[in-house]
């Protein structure tokens, strides 16, 4: 059917009705008639009268898409799984909407990351940012959270924090504190912080204030669920609220990780000022929220807790979990067996065995001479230090701390 | 200054009726065959304003040009002025201040009485350079604002040289973020033309590699340079280059000074004194990094005689100080504490932090290799790591408890020894580094 009076013929017959029925009370039979074998062209009044009888969308009568099909390329951008290929044709595609190109350029750039590309992923995030007009600041969030990610994997948290901050106020001075943009702001935020040596407290409060549902990939599924149904029934507005949801619960999915990282945060820092039962929630928050890396750093932290709540048993147990899912990248799984050795270390200086705990703490030491970072060097030079000095082993301490300070010293990140 | 400074306030029309004269010419034959000789009075006299068509034809008539002939500029005004300029710009690198400031304000005086915005613009960029040399950031910050008011739309090399001189200033005055802000949002404007102008991208990628380094962020600063290179020969503005290879060689700290030989080159053709002084101390800088002391103290030598001259009194201080620590590793303990005994007294004078404590640090190891344990030693390291703590330089505290903890245990005295490791250990602690959760 490639004619306006072809298509309202279909939907008409297909609904049953007479054309007295689709002309009263504004039009006649024969009016319609003269409409559906095309001699003469209805008039928009005509044509809206039309659709609403028919529960149609004008555009369907007079361009016979659907106007579900107009959500199509947005609802397959959430479901992933798009070919790369497909996605390079969205993004650089001028016809579409620039929202529309910038989700594509994300998803491009979030491949680059994932497979550990980062300077390629950031021509993507650029891209992305820019297509997104600055009165809708908050849509480029994903944009800017691809740029930090990418600046932490190429070593540069001061700059990803420079970012975070500038978004930070453009948000505000735009007056759009979109609770996920914000939750995303200040989780990565406070991983920067981390990473800078500051107080990262505060940043990851007022994320986790703002965190949703452990499982966001199961609500982006649902989201698009409803919003696919929606869209087929041609309740366009209802299938854009749907998929905003989805967009919001995607970013958080795919900042999990970070997220369970905010947790991990709140937890140290409840866990220094002895508020042992908070940390434990937000550790288990932390271990809910990742399936990666994070999840099995939440559970070295776990064991520190359980320690400190004088139940060695379970903290050694965890401890002894074999470690499971991915692991990116390369050298964290060692870094979090040095981790492990560290709390082994308290574990055996708590049961009086000093030798295990300085067996354990030299083996840390020797993963971060190795792998750095150099501040879990430092701290574990010290602490062998103190446990060398409480065993009256002084020249061995000093030793330890001369060459802990020359290793951190001269160790090239 | 050049001819036509007395004629300043000629009128168009006694412009016209002197050139005509000086060629011997009556109204007559100037004004026909287009134009009657009544026509041409009436514009001698100032009575009518001729067209733009008119005064092409009377400029063609007389042999000048019509842009020169409207404005009452002579025929090379916009060379001489440029020559002018480029004679401020040397005396200012020779460190003779006043006479910059003069010649500067004169030319861009002068430019804008003959419309030549252009000129006008590079004059008062350098009125602010003359300022940032005095010390006088708001001023400078004035200055270059006023320039970038002159800048036409497609002037984009003129901009990036306004720009980067306006983020100098916020980085100094401490506003960083702004800084980086106002430089990366130029990059990207510049990036996003079909055909980017390379002079723009590596001024401003200069700006913010310089930016960069000072705040220690070494890998965006190799990234940016990385991404700049391929322009490199496309860039025509030659000291943009120069600047840009004596930046990036101070981060690449390689064996490869030929980029440094073209910019040195460069600055000696120019006669720019106080940059062939910093062009010599950034090949010291370089070689005693790779291990060539003796061939660094040579560079350092030169370096502190110019910039002595020019009196540029940090810099001098710099290179001093640099000079105290190639001499010291060479094993001349004598000649490396007379010098950084001379950067000291400087850094005294300007109460500049960091220097002082990079002084007190090279006095320190001296008279520890003199002798080990010795306590003036002890205090001169003590007191370069308090420096560098209230600095907030983590790195260099860390390598100076380092350092003084050697010192002591060397000398027998334990305890300090384990104190001092103790105090860079905890700073380490605190060390910016990515991915450490």
């Amino acid at each position: 059917v490639t004619s306006i009076g072809g298509r309202i013929l279909a939907l008409r017959t297909g609904k049953g009705l007479t054309q007295r029925d689709l002309a009263e009370p504004n039009y006649t039979a024969a009016y319609v008639s003269s409409v559906e074998n095309g001699h003469r062209v209805p008039s928009s009044d005509a044509l809206a009268h039309f659709a609403a009888r028919l529960s149609v969308d004008v555009t369907q009568l007079t361009t016979g898409r659907h106007p579900g099909d107009a959500l199509s390329v947005e609802i397959d951008l959430l479901a992933g799984g798009q070919s790369a290929a497909w996605l390079a044709q969205r993004a650089a595609d001028p016809s579409e909407p620039p929202t529309r190109r910038a989700a594509a350029e994300v998803l491009l750039g979030r491949r680059c990351l994932e497979s550990g590309a980062p300077d390629d992923a950031v021509g993507h995030f650029e891209r992305a940012r820019r297509l997104v007009p600055a009165t809708l600041a908050h849509l480029r969030t994903p944009a800017v959270a691809g740029l930090v990610l990418c600046a932490r994997a190429q070593g540069d948290p001061g700059y990803a924090a420079y970012l975070l901050t500038g978004f930070r106020d453009e948000l505000h001075r735009a007056g759009l504190p979109d609770p996920t943009s914000v939750l995303a702001v200040h989780a990565l935020l406070a991983l920067c912080q981390h990473d800078l040596g500051e107080d990262a407290t505060a940043a990851a409060s007022t994320a986790l204030a703002l965190a949703g549902p452990f499982d966001a990939g199961g609500v982006v599924a649902a989201h698009v669920a409803t919003a696919r149904t929606l869209a087929a029934e041609s309740h366009l507005p209802e299938a854009r609220a749907a998929l905003a949801a989805a967009g919001s619960a995607a970013l958080e999915a795919w900042l999990a990780d970070e997220i369970a990282g905010a947790y991990r945060i709140r937890a140290r820092g409840r866990l220094s000022s002895g508020d042992l039962a908070g940390a434990l929630t937000d550790l288990t928050a932390a271990r809910q929220h990742s399936t990666g890396p994070a999840a099995m750093d939440a559970l070295v932290d776990l064991a520190e807790v359980h320690r400190a709540l004088g139940d060695p048993a379970t903290a050694r147990e965890l401890l002894s979990a074999p470690s499971s899912g991915s692991d990116a990248p390369a050298g964290s799984a060692e870094v979090r067996r040095a981790r492990a050795h560290r709390v082994h270390a308290l574990l055996s200086q708590d049961a009086g065995d000093l030798d295990a705990a300085e067996r354990h703490l030299r083996a840390a030491i020797a993963v971060h001479r190795r792998t750095g970072p150099r501040r879990e060097l430092a701290q574990l030079s010290l602490d062998l230090a103190d446990l060398l000095t409480a065993m009256r082993r002084a020249d061995d301490a000093l030793t330890v701390l001369a060459d802990g300070l020359t290793a951190v010293d001269t160790h090239t990140p | 200054m050049w001819e036509g400074d007395a004629m300043d306030d000629e009128s168009l029309g006694a412009r016209i009726r002197r050139l005509r004269l000086e060629r011997g010419l009556t109204q007559r034959e100037l004004a026909e065959p287009r134009y009657t000789r009544a026509f041409l009075a009436a514009i001698e006299a100032g009575v009518r304003v001729p067209t733009a068509e008119t005064l092409a034809h009377i400029a063609d008539t007389l042999g000048v040009d019509a842009d020169d002939l409207r404005h009452g500029r002579p025929a090379d005004a916009a060379r001489t002025l440029a020559d002018v300029l480029a004679e401020a710009r040397r005396e200012l690198s020779r460190g003779k201040v006043a006479e910059a400031a003069a010649k500067a304000s004169q030319v861009a005086e002068q430019a804008r009485r003959y419309a030549l915005p252009e000129l006008e613009c590079r004059a008062v960029h350098l009125t602010g350079d003359v300022e940032l040399h005095r010390g006088d950031v708001s001023a400078a910050i004035q200055r270059y604002t006023s320039a970038k008011t002159l800048i036409g739309p497609h002037d984009g090399t003129l901009r990036a040289a306004v720009v980067a001189r306006e983020a100098y200033c916020l980085q100094i005055t401490g506003a960083t973020a702004d800084a980086i802000t106002l430089l990366e949002t130029e990059l990207r404007t510049v990036r996003a033309a079909t055909d980017p102008d390379p002079d723009a991208l590596i001024r401003l990628t200069s700006a913010l590699v310089y930016l960069f380094l000072e705040l220690d962020w070494r890998e965006r600063a190799r990234r940016l340079e990385r991404e700049a290179l391929p322009l490199l020969p496309r860039v025509r503005n030659r000291e943009w280059h120069a600047q840009f290879t004596v930046t990036v060689a101070q981060l690449r700290r390689d064996n490869d000074l030929t980029l440094l030989d073209g910019a040195l080159e460069f600055y000696t053709s120019q006669d720019l004194t106080r940059e062939i002084g910093i062009c010599q101390w950034a090949y010291g800088y370089v070689l005693r990094r790779v291990g060539r002391v003796r061939e660094a103290a040579e560079r350092f030598e030169q370096a502190r005689a110019i910039l002595r001259d020019v009196g540029a009194v940090q810099d001098l201080a710099g290179a001093t100080l640099e000079l105290a620590e190639a001499r010291r590793l060479d094993g001349d303990l004598d000649g490396a504490e007379r010098l950084a005994t001379e950067a000291a007294d400087i850094c005294r004078r300007t109460q500049h932090q960091e220097c002082m404590a990079e002084a007190d640090r090279v006095l320190g190891r001296i008279a520890g290799a003199r002798s080990p344990g010795d306590p003036v030693a002890d205090q001169l390291l003590s007191r370069a790591a308090d420096r560098y703590a209230e600095s907030g330089l983590v790195a260099e505290l860390v390598t100076t408890s380092r350092l003084l903890g050697e010192h002591r245990r060397a000398g027998g005295n334990v305890e300090g020894a384990a104190e001092s490791f103790r105090r860079g250990l905890l700073a380490a602690a605190r060390l910016p580094e990515a991915g450490t959760l």
